[in-house]
């Protein structure tokens, strides 16, 4: 997988409960974030599709998911500076993670369906156009290879590193890469069954932690060759991916394979000199204990930063968003406090932020861990 | 050199690979209920499969009818292209690809929730039907802890599957990558189908609604240490041909598609065997398959050509060359 490549990070998009837009999401490195807001239908934290995020686009149906796609998308785009000249001259790829953007979990049909209704099936043919890396190809008039790889709550990593490696391999010029996703009530009843889910805001790592907050967003990163005109923001450095092969839904207690995800991803560097780690901490009870204990055990001195706090856990989006705020991390040189952590649990001994930390942060990793037992790392830095 | 060293298949012929050179499909009838009564459809039908010895039989219960065929052409591929079994399985990758994913399983679980409200949530049946679920179950079922992907990108899913493995191989991220590419003919699909123009005889060289919708998986095996077949080209955005003379197609009988892979390649015969396993989405897994047998035997590079589902003015063209290591 691609380790210590060429390859620069020059636009950024994102949507989430920390913000709407980077300039937004910027907050974050204030020390008076408002908290985000749960949805009162729901405890999740939601986003509203504004009107103008359809502007220009053909479909009159559009999925919220591709939406949120589109506009953090177009947000990348526009910091890139990637012209309308370029973006129908180069070969353009698109590699996105998603849940809801290839499912057919729409309740437009479905609801009928499963309560005894005939419904007309055209809103199930729609599935056909609506893959959420095939739209965004085609709502923006890219030509260039476009992949949705739908990993859980690695996709939004997977799709990055994927997108690094069609450039390492020169199938295209520029990627759009990253993860968007919806939260249909079916998901979040689907993890309320499991009993993963929070009634509240998350804890992260916290000793009272219970359990991961669904929220829904997108991160969009513009991945291209260094040798392009435009001015990088961050440099992709490296990206690991293993298999506990464990179990269908709780992670290797021992991090093992996280580990060797880790240390693919660094390829000869040392984790010990890494500026600091964005964790996965969803703020379950597994997911913490595992990553936590594994970085305890092998990064103990490196500043842990803890997102979700503000975002929610985005799912297949989650690796993309936080790329997005590892790469901000590392231009500010601050991290955010990881909202919702007070106390340690003394069985992890791990205490992320508590409060805005300064650094000359020159690299950074980005930790996704996935039922089915991925887990995916990405390794980034400051622009040479 | 990268290329195939093991495969696999499950599909309306049976399962193995033996049955589907023996050519003999299943096509059964199947009842559908719709707004205007009782309708009869036409589907290529798999018969329920022979599952490993080594995968428990709580284990084999919970999984998806889609997740259980992949199983058994990932088990055949394996026991293929590592007749001494399997060693390091940390370089080994794990590529799963399907434009559906286990759709009725993940009905099931919404059902549920529609009939019986939050209470039908059910945990087996939503981490069964989480899209990645196919994997997770292989990868523990042969302790294959390199990566493990999942691709779902509609009629695009066959060729960036094998090239998502084939990438991993390449950057040195493992020695082999088991690649299971398939889909299964849901009850949604079929309510689907039964709302078209009447299916008749499969022929995916004629330019009119032949689709009878097909089911299963195949599985191959990438690897640089013995491949039979060589993958000479992998182009997942490809905006001409491939200089070769053979063109395997995954035409299905949708309308207007023969004559847009014609069109495509400049007048070369654009072959289909769909008649054989039905029409499928992920088509390009089991022509990739019939052109490495046919590599195997004959020598003659052939190239597998998808384009994309009609949904849009362009063409997007993705195409493999397989050739003789």
């Amino acid at each position: 997988l691609p380790q210590n490549s060429t390859l620069s990070i020059t636009g950024l998009g994102i949507l989430s409960g920390a913000g709407h837009g980077v300039d937004e999401t910027m907050r974050l490195f204030a020390e008076d974030v408002p908290a985000p807001i749960l949805s009162p239908a729901l405890p999740v934290i939601a986003l509203e599709a504004r009107p103008e995020w359809r502007d220009g686009i053909a479909d009159e149906d559009p999925l919220k998911v591709n939406l949120f796609a589109l506009t953090a998308a177009r947000e990348a785009i526009a910091q890139a500076g990637l012209t309308r000249d370029d973006l129908r001259t180069l070969r353009v790829g698109v590699c996105l993670g998603s849940t809801v953007g290839c499912s057919n979990f729409q309740p437009k049909f479905s609801l009928p369906y499963n309560t005894g209704e005939f419904p007309d099936p055209s809103p199930l043919l729609t599935h056909f156009k609506n893959n959420s890396a095939q739209w965004l190809s085609r709502a923006l008039g890219l030509r260039g290879p476009t992949l949705l790889v739908s990993n859980a709550c690695t996709s939004g990593a997977d799709a990055i590193g994927i997108a690094a490696n069609w450039l390492v391999r020169d199938l295209c010029d520029v990627v759009l890469c990253g993860g968007a996703e919806e939260i249909l009530p079916q998901i979040y009843y689907g993890f309320k069954s499991m009993m993963l889910c929070s009634p509240e805001l998350p804890r992260p790592f916290d000793k009272s932690r219970s359990g991961l907050t669904l929220g829904e967003g997108a991160g969009i990163l513009v991945l291209e060759k260094t040798r392009t005109p435009r001015r990088p923001l961050a440099r992709f450095l490296g990206y690991g991916a293993r298999s506990d092969a464990y179990h269908p839904t709780a992670p290797d207690p021992s991090g093992h394979w996280l580990g060797v995800a880790v240390q693919e991803a660094l390829g000869d560097d040392d984790i010990s000199r890494v500026g600091f780690v964005n964790a996965h901490a969803t703020a379950t009870e597994h997911n913490d204990l595992a990553e936590g204990t594994w970085l305890r055990e092998h990064a103990p001195h490196t500043t842990v930063v803890a997102t979700k706090g503000y975002t929610g856990h985005t799912l297949a989006a989650a690796g993309a968003v936080e790329a997005v705020l590892t790469v901000l991390s590392l231009r500010e040189g601050k991290l955010p406090v990881s909202r919702g952590f007070a106390e340690s649990d003394p069985r992890i001994g791990l205490a992320p932020t508590t409060q805005i930390a300064r650094g000359n942060f020159q690299t950074a990793l980005s930790l996704s861990l996935g039922f089915g037992g991925t887990n995916s790392v990405l390794y980034l830095g400051r622009p040479s | 050199m990268i290329g195939l060293r093991g495969w696999g298949q499950v599909s309306a012929t049976g399962q193995g690979i033996a049955t589907l050179v023996e050519a003999k499909p299943v096509i059964t009838p199947r009842a559908v209920k719709t707004a205007f009564g009782e309708r009869e459809i036409l589907t290529y039908t798999c018969a329920e499969v022979t599952l490993p010895a080594s995968v428990p039989e709580p284990v084999a219960r919970r999984m998806s009818r889609l997740s259980k065929m992949a199983l058994a052409a990932v088990d055949e591929a394996i026991r293929d292209a590592f007749p001494s079994g399997l060693e390091d399985t940390s370089r080994l990758g794990l590529a799963v690809g399907t434009a559906f994913g286990a759709f009725d399983l993940a009905n099931a679980f919404q059902k549920r929730i529609y009939v019986e409200g939050a209470i039908g949530a059910s945990p087996s049946l939503f981490a069964a039907s989480v899209q990645n679920s196919i994997a997770s179950q292989i990868s523990a079922a042969y302790k294959i802890h390199g990566p493990c992907t999942t691709v779902m990108t509609m009629e695009h899913t066959a060729l960036n599957t094998l090239r998502a493995a084939y990438d991993w191989i390449e950057a040195g991220a493992v020695d082999h990558a088991v690649v299971v590419i398939g889909d299964e003919v849901s009850d949604y699909m079929a309510y689907t189908l039964a709302h078209q123009p009447a299916s008749r005889a499969l022929n995916p060289t004629r330019d009119e609604f032949t689709m009878i919708a097909g089911e299963g998986a195949v599985a191959l095996v990438l690897s640089r240490a013995n491949p039979r077949v060589k993958i000479a080209e992998l182009a997942i955005h490809a905006e001409k041909p491939p200089a070769v003379e053979r063109f395997f197609t995954a035409a299905c009988g949708m309308k207007n598609q023969h004559g847009r892979y014609t069109a495509w390649l400049g007048g070369h015969a654009a072959t289909s065997h769909a008649a054989l396993y039905g029409g499928l989405i992920t088509g390009a897994a089991f022509e990739t398959l019939l052109a490495a047998l046919a590599v195997r035997d004959d020598g003659q590079p052939t190239a597998v050509v998808q384009l994309s589902a009609k949904v849009s003015d362009r063409d997007e063209a993705q195409f493999l060359v397989l050739s003789p290591p």
